[in-house]
């Protein structure tokens, strides 16, 4: 196994759930993958000293710097039932977003809220949160051990959470978990959906409000359970379950987070997803699209493209085209991400792919030719390179690819990782990332296997690359062509705080790394072209990762004609959104969340719209759902 | 089978005085190391700690300690002040933390900058980085994992050390990191005596965080066990650190809670076997943060007598920084 790999399965090993018991037993956990259980099995037990020391050490030492993680989360959530963990865990944008000062202040503000009693039979997790005080202590300027002083009602934690059903491990649950604590004059939270917002505000934004009926059932129970722990004045923890309550109206919500909401007092259709192929389960699907003709494809990350008839009831996807061995695997965002079929697929059976490949790591494009024999069936050894991009980091890739209606391949780039744009790619007109391309892979010019349309926005400027369609795009990873009115919509991935959704223009320049979404984001010498500003954009508090979706143009549903639906991985909720003239004109959630991850929309041949759907643990596998009216 | 006996008594190295070998040929980040006269006994502290502070250590205790060895939390974006305040004639070493240099690859540029800025702003001689990973691709961990103890990793060790060299004007000494847990079919000692040929540089050995390896790999009871793999030429500097051992179910394990607890007896008992057999010695330095100024000062009077002790050559010259 690579040292990479090898590095990456030790972290999700030791940042897994159940873990430490298994550790302790000597026993394989549950749902390990190949090269995880190969790790745990590398692992001499007569070496290891007990994993769950791992994050409860050097309560008094040098880890009082480390900002709070996920893991005192996970450990204030759940104690020692793992269920939830894989939910407050279902993206790495969480774990960043606590794995900082916001999610430190409201951790201080949790343990300090909680009764002191001694530990007892748990004495692990009191440790840990000991740990973490200290850690969350850097504020008040208390990094001090007060180890000795301090202990926690780890029992009366659990049972509000689990044994009282606070949490029903035996429920499909949601995807969100919140906590946050209410002080004298604010109120900090992490992961809000609007449903969450609504309860928040409702509950603790006005601690006089008298309570409201439209308050979910579940928010009724963690209202009562944690009044019954006796915390709910100053601090409130609940886990919402979101999903299978998708019939209740939409709250209205008011005060503290109303501005973050998209706007609900609309026209636009509520919708619910189906599974349209139940008997078809696929690891990490991630793209869906069609040839023209009654078949779909689904690109799985890791491994293979598949082929299947459109039909309610198939039973069998067979392999279209097998990539595992050219790309790298197990890395959140890379693998295969992407298939279009040429235009004139029916006359020359090209189909393009992008992929991510190791040694060195880069973004590849190729073409591949379908069998004479069996039009199901791309022969790898078919590959023909037509574009290559080096890369450094394991994030932001991109890539969509889509033909246009004039013939040209579009190719959506990311700034090629890490955080904040290292190497400013955002705006640099000299290279291909954080771009939108547009090639013609119908000639080759210039020693490449493309050509560059004559028309391309940046051809005649120095120092750009006439490949150039759009530039300053953080990660439009999901972008997708009005079937109707040939508009290029995308969905671009914001830092820390804003996702939005573009009208990709011809040299449009969308501002990244200089802002984000609408907003500024760093200081950077003035722009070559004008900001081009957001259709739409929503605070990270409404999800992590916005999935750009699909006009919908399809016969089936009236009510959804013209509307441009998006989602958020993180959150699942999905937005529909009305626009003229570049700007919306109704924006608003039309599902409050999945019991999927949602990694991209996808169309039929008839404009149909569905959604490929990560499972929620990433050993989970996946299906297609279908988008439909509620 | 004959084990090959331990290192006889030091016998240190002449050690070049300027930048370039007699030969013209530059010198290695090892010979570099070997240019730095003795620093003594230091204290290892966080610039931004108000305990111990370095303003009192260096305004009121100049004498109960012989250099600093500096920490600045890794963060290279608010250590001008700190760091740009220390009086000249203060000798100083730099410990850096997040260069991961046992990770797959190279730690993305700023990192790299933000170490190669904080040892301008330091002139330290050299700088002091844990063979462990505080990322794992691209995700920041709460722990320090240390290196895994494989052929894969050890290659991957040294190319990176190499490679982080080439951009870092300081020599660039790993430190063995602590073990609660252990990846690997390599010896510890075996690695780190890879790691220094193979980088060609010479390395920090952290006494306790050797104990916990040992604990992990069932030789709690005897803490220089195989210590005949290492080269012990290549030593440099050596770190000791509060600790607390505690029991658990399968044995002992390893507490490091440096300044907040005292050297534990098994790392001053290494010290006191190993000190004598280190000829390139130039540094000892002792882990205080959280550490009240007097007990920090009673560690290094502690860690002098028993040097004092074992190996009275041990003598720092001079003040020490980079030019």
């Amino acid at each position: 196994m690579p040292l990479r790999e090898q590095w990456d399965a030790l972290y999700r090993l030791f940042y897994k759930r159940d873990v430490r018991s298994a550790f302790a037993s000597g026993q394989l956990p549950p749902g390990l993958n190949k090269h995880e259980a190969d790790q745990f099995r590398a692992v001499d037990p007569a070496r290891l000293n007990m994993v769950v020391q791992l994050h409860t050490p050097d309560i008094a030492g040098w880890y009082r710097h480390v900002p709070a993680t996920w893991l005192a989360l996970q450990a204030v959530l759940d104690a020692n039932e793992y269920e939830l963990v894989g939910l407050l865990t279902a993206s790495d944008a969480f774990e960043l977003r606590v794995n900082d000062d916001e999610g430190c202040r409201a951790l201080a503000g949790f343990i300090a809220a909680l009764p002191t009693r001694d530990t007892r039979d748990a004495g692990w997790l009191g440790d840990l949160l000991h740990y973490e005080l200290l850690i969350a202590g850097r504020w008040p300027d208390e990094r001090s051990p007060r180890v000795e002083k301090f202990r926690f009602d780890v029992e009366g934690i659990r049972r509000a959470l689990v044994e009282q059903r606070l949490c029903p491990t035996g429920e499909t649950p949601g995807q969100h978990a919140i906590l946050f604590h209410r002080g004298k004059s604010e109120i900090g939270e992490a992961a809000l959906n609007p449903d969450q917002a609504s309860w928040l505000a409702d509950h603790l934004g006005n601690k006089d409000a008298p309570a409201q009926d439209r308050k979910s059932g579940v928010a009724k129970r963690c209202l009562t359970l944690l009044k019954a722990v006796g915390v709910s004045l100053l601090l409130a923890i609940a886990v919402v379950a979101c999903d299978a309550r998708a019939g209740e109206n939409n709250p209205e919500v008011k005060g503290l987070f109303a501005d973050l909401v998209p706007d609900t007092n609309n026209s636009l259709p509520k919708i619910k997803l189906t599974p349209a192929f139940p008997k078809l389960k696929f690891k990490r699907p991630l793209w869906l699209t069609n040839a023209g003709d009654n078949r779909l494809f689904v690109v799985e990350q890791y491994d293979q493209i598949h082929v299947f008839e459109n039909k309610h009831d198939v039973a069998e996807a067979k392999v279209f085209l097998d990539l595992s061995k050219k790309i790298i695997t197990d890395s959140n965002e890379e693998g295969v991400l992407c298939l279009a079929f040429h235009p004139k697929f029916a006359a020359n059976n090209y189909c393009y792919v992008s992929y991510n490949a190791p040694s060195p790591q880069r973004s590849v494009i190729s073409r591949f030719t379908i069998s004479k024999t069996d039009k199901d069936k791309a022969d790898p050894a078919t590959e023909k390179v037509i574009l290559e991009i080096p890369q450094r980091y394991f994030n932001h890739k991109g890539c969509t690819l889509l033909f246009g209606k004039d013939g040209f391949l579009y190719a959506s780039f990311g700034d090629g990782g890490s955080q904040h744009d290292p190497h400013k790619n955002g705006q640099n007109l000299g290279v291909m990332l954080a771009k939108v391309l547009r090639i013609d892979v119908d000639k080759e010019e210039g020693g490449k296997n493309y050509a560059v349309p004559r028309d391309n926005p940046f051809v005649d400027r120095a120092g750009a690359l006439p490949e150039i369609w759009a530039y300053g795009l953080r990660n439009t990873w999901r972008m997708s062509f009005d079937s109707e009115t040939g508009d290029l919509w995308g969905g671009d991935a914001g830092q820390n705080s804003w996702e939005e959704v573009n009208l990709i223009q011809k040299g449009g320049n969308y501002g990244w790394s200089i802002r984000e979404g609408s907003h500024r984001h760093e200081d950077g010498p003035a722009p070559a072209d004008p900001y081009i500003e957001p259709v739409a954009e929503y605070s990270n508090r409404l999800g992590r990762a916005i999935i750009g979706g699909y006009v919908y143009r399809g016969a089936k549903f009236k009510d959804m004609q013209g509307v441009y639906f998006y989602g958020d991985y993180s959150s699942g909720c999905i937005w529909g959104l009305r626009a003229k003239d570049g700007k919306a004109t109704e924006n608003g959630q039309v599902l409050k969340t999945t019991r999927v991850g949602i990694a991209s929309f996808g169309v039929d041949k008839d404009n149909e719209l569905y959604v490929c759907g990560f499972g929620l643990r990433r050993t989970e596998e996946g299906e297609i759902l279908r988008v439909e009216p509620e | 089978m004959t084990q090959p006996a331990r290192p006889s008594p030091a016998t240190p190295h002449s050690a070049p005085d300027s930048a370039k070998a007699s030969s013209g040929k530059p010198l290695s980040a090892f010979e570099r190391c070997l240019a730095t006269p003795i620093l003594g006994v230091g204290l290892g502290v966080d610039v931004y700690d108000k305990r111990p502070s370095v303003a009192t250590l260096i305004k009121k205790h100049r004498a109960g300690f012989d250099f600093l060895e500096l920490y600045t939390r890794g963060d290279a974006k608010f250590s001008d002040g700190p760091l740009s305040s220390l009086p000249a004639d203060l000798s100083r070493t730099y410990h850096h933390e997040g260069l991961d240099p046992v990770g797959p690859g190279l730690p993305p540029e700023d990192r790299i900058q933000g170490c190669v800025k904080n040892l301008g702003l330091c002139k330290a001689p050299w700088c002091v980085e844990e063979l462990a990973v505080r990322h794992i691709n691209g995700r920041y961990t709460d722990f320090f994992f240390p290196a895994l103890l494989n052929k894969d990793s050890l290659k991957a060790t040294i190319a990176n050390l190499r490679a982080l060299q080439a951009q870092i004007p300081a020599p660039l000494l790993p430190e063995n990191a602590p073990y609660e847990f252990v990846v690997g079919d390599m010896h510890l000692l075996d690695f780190l005596r890879e790691v220094t040929h193979g980088a060609d540089c010479g390395c920090v050995l952290d006494l306790g965080h050797l104990y916990s390896y040992q604990l992990c790999v069932g030789h709690g009871d005897d803490p220089l066990h195989g210590i005949e793999k290492m080269d012990l030429s290549r030593i440099i500097e050596v770190h000791l650190a509060g600790a607390r051992i505690e029991k658990y179910s399968k044995g002992l394990i390893y507490r490091d809670l440096h300044g907040a607890g005292p050297i534990p007896e098994p790392s001053l008992a290494i010290l006191r076997e190993l000190a004598p057999r280190l000829p390139n010695l130039r540094a000892v330095n002792i882990e205080v943060e959280d550490a009240p100024e007097n007990r920090a000062l009673e560690q290094v009077a502690q860690v002098r007598a028993i040097l004092r002790e074992v190996r009275p050559d041990y003598v720092p010259k001079r003040t020490v920084h980079a030019a």
